[in-house]
């Protein structure tokens, strides 16, 4: 009798091990599988942080990843009209001082477009990104 | 057989002579006997039979357990080839899309877009990607720009002075890398016979290429004050001189 009990808890004891192995390799499996495919998106909020924040490396890297992958809501007009501004301007100030007039009235087009755009914050994000590069 | 007393025939099973009626000794030993060996035969199937069940349940068992071994062995495999798998999965989509994705980066190419061309390959898994390779070019050179362009932002949000940012580069850190960012985008305008028979040289990418390495320049001068005469030569200079021309301009603020 002793002995039939040992056998039983073995064998449990083999199936719940094997079982947990397999549910966890499966999962592994197809989580690499299909990882690909997870688009991961920072956000209109991650984005205009950044910017608040003066983190603007961040921010233009995380507003370049969403559009590549087609976020254009409403939510993101903000968040992008910012980063717009911040390129815009860097270009501005660079193409003037290098007397490519053509290239900075482009630039400064993009700069007025991108401050109506940033609605009520434009005064805050502008002034920092202006006082940032002496404009 | 016969009876012992009157010599008539008798069966094994008679208790008694039918013909002289004594009885049948030999009936009772057969009896005992069959009873014996009925007895025997049973406790010998019973043993058969519960060896039988016990050794169908070890198979059975042993079984289960080899199945889902080798279901575990096939995850296991499966785990390891996933990215292989994966990536085969991305290559096919990317592929199945390439006039789509094509038609894209020309666009951005058109718009001088330099940083969303390289985030547009990116971000989508093209630019690794077979049928892609006449933008090799192009994409080494917006990737390069989108690292320097990231260089200059860092430089530049130190002017706001932000306190409690910490900076994970110095300045001298930050002009060595953008020194370097600087040769791989020059390096992007000649990357050999292989890339122009490619098509990565078509009047249409070395424009959008010279234009990329002018914006470079412009914002070396602007922003790293480096003349711009001589910024303008600095596609056509080696890392280690363009470092050494970073180094001697760049006059600034330093962090508190």
């Amino acid at each position: 009798m002793a002995k039939k009990k040992i056998n039983f808890n073995w064998f449990t004891v083999a199936v719940a091990v094997l079982a947990i192995l397999i549910a966890i390799l499966a999962i592994v499996a197809f989580s690499k599988i299909f990882s690909g495919y997870s688009e991961y998106t920072n956000g209109p909020d991650t984005i205009l942080n950044a910017v608040k924040r003066h983190d603007y490396d961040s921010a233009v890297g995380s507003a370049l990843h969403d559009r590549a992958l087609g976020k254009n809501g409403e939510d993101y007009k903000v968040p992008y009209a910012a980063v717009d501004y911040l390129n815009a301007e860097i270009l501005y100030v660079a193409y003037e001082a290098a007397d490519d007039n053509a290239r900075a009235a482009d630039c400064k087009a993009k700069m007025d477009t991108a401050r109506k755009d940033m609605g009520e914050v434009a005064k805050t994000i502008c002034t920092d990104i202006d006082s940032m590069l002496d404009n | 057989m016969k009876c012992p007393y009157c010599n008539n025939n008798l069966n094994i099973e008679d208790k008694y002579c039918p013909y002289c009626g004594k009885e049948n000794k030999f009936a009772k030993e057969h009896q005992e006997s069959m009873e014996h060996y009925e007895a025997d035969y049973t406790a010998t199937k019973q043993d058969v039979i519960a060896e039988t069940k016990r050794f169908q349940t070890k198979t059975i068992r042993i079984t289960i357990l080899a199945v889902m071994a080798a279901i575990a062995a096939g995850f296991f495999i499966l785990a390891m080839s996933a990215d292989d798998i994966s990536y085969s999965r991305r290559e096919k989509a990317v592929i199945a899309k390439s006039a789509h994705h094509k038609a894209a980066i020309n666009a951005l190419m058109e718009d001088r877009d330099y940083l969303a061309v390289n985030e547009y390959m990116d971000a989508n898994h093209i630019s690794y990607s077979d049928g892609f390779d006449e933008y090799y070019a192009v994409e080494q050179a917006s990737s390069y720009y989108s690292y320097f362009y990231g260089n200059i932002l860092q430089i530049l949000s130190r002017r706001l002075d932000d306190q409690e940012k910490t900076y994970y580069a110095s300045e001298e850190e930050l002009l060595t890398e953008i020194g370097k960012d600087i040769a791989k985008i020059n390096e992007a305008r000649d990357l050999g016979e292989w890339c122009e028979e490619k098509g990565c040289y078509t009047p249409e990418k070395t424009a959008y290429l010279e234009d990329l390495q002018n914006q470079v320049a412009v914002l070396v001068s602007a922003y790293l004050n480096v003349p711009l005469e001589d910024a303008a030569q600095i596609s056509s200079m080696s890392e280690a001189r363009i470092i050494v021309l970073l180094e001697e301009n760049y006059n600034g603020e330093k962090e508190d």
